[in-house]
């Protein structure tokens, strides 16, 4: 039997819900209400490290409209503890009991410490407000590398220390490399605290069915499944028990993985007060949330050629209070993805994370992978101006060679295919970065201020942890009604990119109906298979993955009916709009509904060579996975290694030190692209968002650890004014690892192209011989550095 | 917070009077791009909200010696007006500027602006260099006040509890005068880190017959700078005049603001930056 | 305590008790069901709650329900025609112009009122009149083009209902 017929991956159909967003009819969870439901308002520590000496709730308990104030010792008597989403003591790092409601402690400004719920929202905010706490502030340790010394205070009384985690990976003859190489770079490289900050944020509605004993949540979820397991942890109910649906996501980008205090807590509420109880953050709340900081001590040995020998990096990251999120468990990674693409085999990676009194890391975009390629590619441009030579060359002679793959990092990554000196030189002339560099020399004899940054970026691609709930496979149903609809069920979820679209082209490939004749359910843990949600670009690769095979299972069903019934080989047969035919024969065909309607009507006599009814549920486990440790004791995570290259140029304003990008192109190589004008749009916000990341957007705090950025005035994310044309082209070299040979999307870009404005940056700068080696890039950390260079 | 009693007076008339009878505890609805904000995220609690958008005849924008603009034009109204656009450059350059989009143009009035007294906001120092009066009304009758007398502090005006900022009066420009608003922001969507306020008035020989010069987002309130007058007047805009009166306003700007936006010398120095600026695109002009 | 007021929404005469606190994002979603209208930040940076009165885009978290009395008030869920798309929204789902959707009714009733204005804008008067919507998914590219690629479908269609 000939397999489908690709019409339609491949090619840029538009978002099948399309016409639900632009007429407002997309339901999101804060746009969802149920009968009787009461509101929730959180009150919240303004102090980062505090002794909770009392709560008096007695004003608000009275005002009218509120139902019921809770505190820490009630949560708790309920709650024990929320279990984190990936213990860090599960993999040698220490563990601390996070609570829904603090309890005698605060640490981090913004912890939620009581909760009241009422019949109005305005009534819960007016309530929340009367809730008198009383704090005994505590100094608080704010700094990353003061929080890792061993004499530092402590953020949790019961560790010896500040460290949440500590890991080191060596590979090589480390000391050797440095001690023959003919030169030694170093640098110490700060990346500041940012926070993803969708534009839609969090939000919870909770229902207890008392009736079934059954728990309903709708909540802004990356991934539903993960968080009924937590909810039953937390809540101590049968996971059996628990409903999350998960409705369209208004973005995500890590802030909406699992492990927020609020989740469980409006599912407790809900429970004892037997009535629907929804919480909408707003978006102060929303920036309690960050991630991101970290302090990086990089040595580089390298030859005369530039030819890069050793990488040593020491570095300490902040992950702020201890938190049930997975956000800690990016700066790992950060150590894994080194030294990304380029070929250097010696390696140490010495990481440090510190518990401080900031605010907690969720997830956020490149779950730390970004911060890797940031690092390195500053590095890169260091070693390229201590030997002499071009960025472009020293890239060159580092990247890992085409014919090199598949090829094992020194972390014990296996990257299965890529072209990275094809993606560098598209992008070269993409960018026209020979035009550029005579413009540049050009406007630099008129006294003009301007660089040229390049990036390379590595990002691996569709993760997954040993023994945990954080899985590299994924499950999807294929079903066909007796009047021949096909839904697909599918354990994916989607942060608002697109993916439901790309399983429904791959789905309509296989079967021969168009895409928007397939409806695609995601996020309900009643109806969907057991899967993992959507994180490190696993949706297409993963849930894709398995919806191609369950299709290619019901096809098979439906070929060997129509067969039957069309008294033709199997292998003859076509799937195509809609009908099932003879190929070359166009008398002989049967419509798509007819066939689908006799596996289920006559079992016993054509279709009795299938079993009914006509679905088919299948697993897609990539392979190239591994978690079983290798010689060297290392694991390979990811099945795939998407790659890319970036180029900005900026100008520094002499007098006011702002910067503006003048131009920015990328080369961009994700394998096969199921939907290429999907995989552009989620490049260009990912973009958009490493720009901002640099240029602009900061989370800041006081020297108390009182919050400074509490909303979108402090925490300026870009505009559409604020971003250059942005040139985009593609490379393609397919995965031998997922089934259509692509390698995932959406985290790509926030990297590289903050790695690109960086180092553009340095460019401008460096006539002046100024260093540009910390983060933020803001005007008056440009300016401070002018000035601090003597000009 | 308890919700507020609100009044919408149908006039100016029973507008005083309400702020007169609850005097202390009004506050002033216009546009409510400053105070809704404030409201949604529990910062402000208004007692009783008296809102005036309904008061039209607040916002006409008459031609008569000057320009009396009505207290409740709205920036989209200023940006719209024909003689704004061509006498008072400065105006449309402030407003063009601001952040928030079309949304904010539309619903944003410029007495709100003035009465929010945020060292951020664009029109004052603008309204500085114009000589405006801004006008008044109480149950006390009618006063009118320079622009430079107006702002206290920030969030503070000399508006009493008991009055409302009804216009705002510019006397007409020589002729030959040149204006302009110039300023820094971070990105798009920042807030006023720095900005200047031009107006010039050139003689015949090309030399200034009169400047003025006004810094916005540096201090509290925004001030005329007139070293940095005295340092035009009389003379060509060139490099060097511009170079002084950089120096001149940042060596007058003894308190600049330090927040998370940008440090207390950083806004020194562009203060000077920024007058530069306006100086020689009002000298364009 | 309440106040009465009355409303025009999407062409219907709606009268509602608001509290005096609530601002008009929150009425048209709470007790209108128009959720259509999104709130991203509740204080006039994002765009998100972004609806025309009387003819005019604002942001409605910046605007009091009491306020609004008497007022004519246009959401997204009014911007469909006689069971056709108006051009703007076709060109936003033909063109990319969103991902997760959650800016897109705010940006699509500014785009309204820029092309009310300026039927033929250019690159720059787009970029000008969407400074106030974020988005943080597309980067802006792909709405840009929907908006400009809606202007040139605009023209080239008859009048096809009395101008707003």
């Amino acid at each position: 039997m000939t397999g489908g017929e690709t019409r339609y991956v491949g090619r840029p159909v538009p978002l099948l819900h399309g016409e639900q967003i632009v007429t407002g009819r997309r339901r999101f969870t804060a746009d969802l209400t149920l009968p009787a439901m009461l509101h929730l308002a959180v009150v919240r520590s303004p102090h980062a490290h505090a002794r909770l000496r009392g709560i008096d709730a007695a004003d608000a308990v009275a005002e009218a409209g509120v139902v019921r104030v809770i505190t820490g010792d009630e949560a708790a008597r309920h709650i024990p503890q929320i279990p984190h989403r990936v213990d860090p003591a599960l993999s040698g790092g220490r563990h601390a009991d996070v609570l829904p409601l603090a309890r005698t402690t605060v640490i981090y400004a913004g912890q939620p410490v009581a909760a009241v719920v009422a019949e109005t929202l305005e009534a819960a905010r007016q309530a929340a407000a009367l809730v008198r706490v009383t704090y005994e502030p505590l100094p608080a340790v704010l700094d990353g590398d003061a929080a890792a010394r061993p004499d530092a205070p402590r953020v949790i009384a019961e560790w010896p220390d500040n460290i949440l985690h500590h890991g080191r990976i060596v590979h090589g003859d480390v000391a050797g490399a440095f001690a023959s190489a003919a030169h030694r770079v170093e640098a110490t490289i700060r990346l500041h605290r940012c926070s993803t900050q969708p534009l839609e944020t969090r939000a919870y509605l909770a229902v207890h069915n008392a009736f079934d004993d059954l728990l309903t949540l709708y909540a802004t979820t990356q991934n539903p499944h993960q968080l009924r397991h937590q909810l039953a942890g937390a809540l101590r109910r049968p996971e059996n028990r628990i409903r999350v649906i998960a409705p369209p996501l208004g973005g995500a980008f890590g802030l909406k993985m699992i492990g927020h205090p609020e989740e469980s807590l409006v599912c407790l509420l809900a429970v004892l007060l037997q009535r629907p109880v929804r919480w909408v953050e707003d978006r102060e709340e929303c920036l309690i949330i960050t991630g991101r900081e970290q302090t990086h001590h990089v040595e580089v040995a390298c030859r005369a050629d530039g030819r890069v020998l050793a990488f040593r990096d020491r570095f300490v990251a902040n992950v702020g209070a201890p938190y049930a999120t997975p956000g800690w468990g990016m700066a790992p990674l950060t150590a894994a993805t080194f030294p990304c693409g380029y070929d250097v085999q010696t390696v140490d990676i010495d990481y440090t994370l510190a518990v401080t009194h900031k605010g907690p890391w969720t997830a956020s975009r490149g779950y730390g992978k970004e911060a890797s390629n940031i690092v390195m590619e500053r590095v890169m441009d260091l070693v390229a101006g201590r030997v002499g030579i071009d960025p472009v060359e020293v890239r060159r002679r580092n990247l890992i060679a085409a014919s090199a793959f598949p090829y094992a990092t020194a972390t014990g990554l296996q990257i299965d295919s890529g072209d990275y000196q094809g993606t560098l030189a598209q992008l070269l002339e993409l960018g026209e970065y020979d035009r550029w560099r005579a413009e540049q020399a050009r406007r630099r004899a008129e006294g003009r201020w301007i660089g040229i940054g390049l990036a390379c970026e590595l990002t691996p691609e569709g993760g997954s942890l040993p023994r945990s709930l954080v899985a590299g496979y994924d499950t999807s149903t294929v079903r066909v009604d007796p009047s021949g609809e096909v839904t697909v069920l599918t354990g994916v979820t989607s942060p608002g990119g697109g993916n439901e679209t790309g399983i429904a082209q791959i789905v309509a490939d296989e079967l021969g109906v168009p895409p928007w004749r397939i409806r695609v359910v995601q996020g309900d843990t009643d109806l969907c298979p057991y899967g993992f949600g959507n994180y490190s670009g696993r949706s297409l690769i993963a849930g894709g993955g398995s919806a191609a095979l369950a299709a290619r299972d019901v096809r098979q069903k439906m070929a060997r009916v129509a067969a039957a019934l069309l008294e033709a080989p199997i292998e003859t047969l076509r799937f195509a709009d809609g009908r099932i035919g003879v190929r070359d024969d166009p008398t002989r065909s049967a419509g798509f509904a007819e066939v689908a309607f006799a596996v289920y009507t006559r079992a016993y006599e054509l279709a009795a060579v299938v079993e009914p009814p006509l679905e088919a549920t299948r697993t897609y486990r990539p392979p190239a996975i591994r978690h079983t440790p290798d010689a060297h004791g290392r694991l390979n995570p990811y099945p795939t290694y998407s790659n890319a290259a970036y180029l900005a140029v900026a100008e520094v304003d002499p007098s006011t030190a702002v910067v503006r990008l003048l131009h920015f192109a990328a080369s961009h190589d994700c394998g096969e692209a199921i939907n290429p004008a999907l995989v552009e749009g989620q490049l260009r916000g990912a973009i958009a968002m490493g720009i901002g990341a640099v240029l602009s957007e900061e989370t800041r705090y006081a020297p108390d650890g009182a919050r400074r950025t509490t909303s979108f005035r402090e925490y300026v994310v870009p505009r559409v004014g604020d971003l250059p044309p942005i040139v985009i082209g593609h490379t393609r070299t397919p995965s031998p690892n997922t089934i259509f040979g692509n390698k995932g999307g959406g985290e790509a870009g926030v990297g590289g192209a903050a790695a690109a404005v960086m180092n553009a940056v340095a460019d401008a700068l460096a006539p002046l011989g100024v260093d540009v080696l910390s983060l933020p890039l803001t005007p008056p950390v440009v300016w401070r550095a002018i000035k601090g260079a003597g000009r | 917070m308890t919700a507020p009693v609100y009044h919408a007076p149908r006039s100016l008339a029973e507008a005083l009077a309400v702020l007169q009878e609850f005097r202390g505890a009004g506050t002033v609805l216009a546009g409510g791009q400053d105070i809704v904000p404030l409201m949604n995220q529990g910062r402000l609690a208004p007692t009783h909200l008296v809102d005036i958008a309904r008061l039209e005849e607040l916002r006409n924008i008459t031609e008569d010696a000057g320009l009396t603009i009505g207290a409740l034009a709205t920036h989209a109204d200023l940006v719209r007006h024909g003689t704004i656009r061509s006498h008072l450059p400065l105006l449309v350059d402030a407003v063009r500027q601001m952040g928030g989009g079309l949304q904010v143009r539309n619903r944003g009035t410029i007495g709100g602006s003035l009465c929010a007294a945020n060292p951020a906001y664009d029109l004052p120092a603008c309204l500085l260099v114009l000589d405006a009066v801004l006008v008044l009304a109480g149950a006390a009758g009618v006063r009118r006040v320079s622009s430079s007398a107006f702002f206290l502090g920030a969030g503070r005006t000399v508006r009493r509890d008991d009055e409302l900022l009804t216009a705002i009066e510019i006397p007409a420009l020589p002729t030959g005068a040149g204006s302009a608003y110039v300023k820094l922001k971070f990105m798009e969507g920042g807030y006023t880190i720095a900005g200047a306020a031009c107006v010039l008035v050139a003689s015949a020989n090309g030399t200034c017959r009169e400047a003025r010069l006004a810094v916005s987002g540096v201090s509290a309130v925004p001030r005329r700078i007139s070293a940095a007058e005295a340092v035009l007047a009389g003379h060509r805009v060139t490099s060097e005049t511009l170079a002084a009166v950089s120096a001149q306003i940042a060596g007058t700007i003894t308190d600049p603001i330090e927040d998370v936006m940008a440090p207390a010398d950083y806004r020194r120095e562009m203060a000077g930056v920024m007058a530069a600026r306006a100086v020689a695109e009002a000298a364009a002009r | 305590m309440t106040e009465r007021i009355r409303l025009t929404v999407n062409g219907l005469l709606r009268d509602l008790d608001v509290d005096p606190r609530r601002a008009l994002v929150h009425v048209l979603r709470d007790q209108l069901g128009l959720t259509g209208t999104h709130t991203g930040c509740l204080t006039g940076h994002c765009g998100a709650c972004t609806v025309r009165l009387d003819g005019r885009a604002v942001k409605s978290c910046t605007v009091l329900a009491v306020s609004a009395d008497g007022a004519r008030v246009e959401t997204i869920e009014g911007v469909l025609g006689d069971g056709a798309l108006h051009p703007l929204q076709q060109a936003f789902w033909d063109r990319f112009g969103f991902q997760c959707g959650f800016c897109t009714p705010g940006m699509i009733m500014t785009a309204l009122e820029l092309l009310a204005e300026q039927p033929v804008p250019d690159h720059a008067a787009v970029r000008e009149a969407l400074s106030g919507n974020l988005c943080r998914c597309t980067g802006y590219h792909s709405i840009v083009d929907a908006v400009l690629a809606a202007a040139e479908a605009m023209q080239r269609l008859p009048e096809r209902r009395p101008p707003r």
